[in-house]
């Protein structure tokens, strides 16, 4: 990969990638720390890719592979306080304070589906495939987050059962 | 607005900070290292930081090297962190990472973890270093007693300057440096003293936290995501290795006594 590649990469999926680290480990420095990871993962590589879709699947890959790994870590603090996540970014409206905190406390593996949904807009089987889970787990997982939200949010969240 | 739409727009103002957007892109003009020079680095940085800590006795005295961009990572442990300020010196290149915040010029904000100090301290102070291209670290605890101070942490340094989940605990008035390692199989923290047998090997005089006590050989290598691993050798040639072990050891022993002799 040469360096303009290499950059444009970079502009194209930061924040996307960022998001579905933020999304799972719902901190900060940890988020950046895997964006950097990935990142560092993908200039080093010798791999050739076809296309910048390819490169796109292999970032989201192996965000999600560093995010697990993370929490493999022996010495990671598991438990990140809420408010030091919400307090991080600025919304417009409380509507979308609540929301992101109703999404923030739903349990790590129903964040991550969430995510992968509704901002990735990946199918059931797609996030089974890229969470090496079995879609009918992963549909569990949505529907759980789903009713947590809905119950969290009332009006604000469309029930979709 | 659909729940899709609805949650791309709370998540649209989520975003990385610059600076690290601005550090990724720097990362095409730092030269790649291969595993070889990596492994390499590390032990010869380790063995060096080994005689200039035994040599001057009091760390400080190491010199950071000029603009050496590093990125530090905390070692954490469940529900034992506490944050202070350290200052570091004026100019000295701090960027952000994991837990670790440049607050003002020269002071990062950085967790440090009670619980780490071997004499059940609390850790008082971190001072970071580079030397000899590789980045270092000392800890000291609050105990006053001077004795047997630990602490540990993490370092990761920008590609260029790899160095990558290296333990390392300092005793203050002490002649060696302990590594920490994370036993896997074991499920604990080994700590203990050790020497080099070969380029990438590193032999321990393990203490365990719960007081059991073994030699370790351990191999440091290189992960493909970046990390510096250690991983326990099958000890199935431990005579060949103890006899090179004691060969090395006399060797550190005697360099540290010569230099120790010149700055006298």
């Amino acid at each position: 990969m040469n360096k303009d590649e290499y950059i444009n990469a970079v502009k194209r999926n930061n924040k996307r990638i960022y998001l579905i680290a933020f999304s799972y480990l719902k901190n900060q420095y940890d988020a950046e720390d895997i964006l950097q990871d990935v990142f560092l993962k993908l200039w080093k590589t010798d791999k050739s890719f076809e296309s910048d879709e390819h490169i796109d699947k292999w970032l989201t890959i192996n965000c999600i592979s560093k995010c697990k790994d993370f929490f493999r870590l022996p010495f990671i603090n598991r438990t990140t306080p809420l408010d030091q996540a919400k307090e991080l970014y600025e919304f417009d409206s409380s509507k979308k304070i609540d929301i992101f905190n109703s999404i923030m406390s739903l349990p790590q593996k129903e964040r991550i589906v969430v995510h992968l949904f509704y901002y990735e807009d990946m199918t059931i089987e797609e996030i089974a495939k890229i969470l090496k889970s079995n879609p009918s787990t992963i549909k569990t997982r949505l529907r759980r987050a789903r009713n947590h939200l809905k119950e969290k949010l009332g009006d604000d969240w469309i029930n979709e059962q | 607005m659909n729940n899709k739409d609805l949650y791309k727009s709370v998540m649209s103002g989520i975003q990385p900070s610059e600076n690290v957007i601005e550090r990724i892109m720097d990362m095409t003009n730092n030269k790649k290292r291969s595993k070889a020079d990596f492994i390499k680095g590390f032990v010869a940085s380790s063995m060096a930081f080994v005689i200039a800590i035994s040599a001057y006795g009091v760390y400080r005295s190491v010199t950071p090297k000029e603009n050496s961009p590093f990125h530090i990572v905390a070692l954490a442990d469940d529900n034992t962190s506490v944050t202070k300020n350290y200052p570091l010196k004026e100019g000295e290149p701090v960027k952000t990472g994991r837990q670790y915040r440049q607050i003002s010029e020269g002071v990062i904000e950085c967790p440090v973890y009670e619980g780490f100090c071997v004499d059940g301290s609390v850790i008082k102070s971190v001072d970071f270093y580079a030397y000899r291209g590789y980045f270092e670290k000392t800890v000291t605890s609050s105990s006053d007693t001077n004795t047997y101070h630990m602490g540990y942490a993490e370092l990761t340094l920008n590609p260029e300057y790899s160095m990558n989940m290296n333990h390392y605990g300092i005793v203050s008035n002490y002649e060696k440096i302990i590594p920490v390692v994370y036993d896997i199989e074991f499920g604990d923290w080994i700590e203990g003293d050790f020497t080099t047998v070969e380029d990438d090997i590193i032999v321990i005089n393990a203490e365990y936290k719960n007081g059991k006590t073994e030699q370790k050989l351990i191999r440091a290598s290189l992960s493909d995501d970046g990390y510096l691993m250690f991983e326990l050798i099958n000890e199935n040639n431990l005579d060949t290795v103890f006899e090179e072990i004691e060969e090395k050891s006399q060797e550190i022993t005697e360099r540290i006594r010569e230099y120790k002799n010149s700055q006298e």
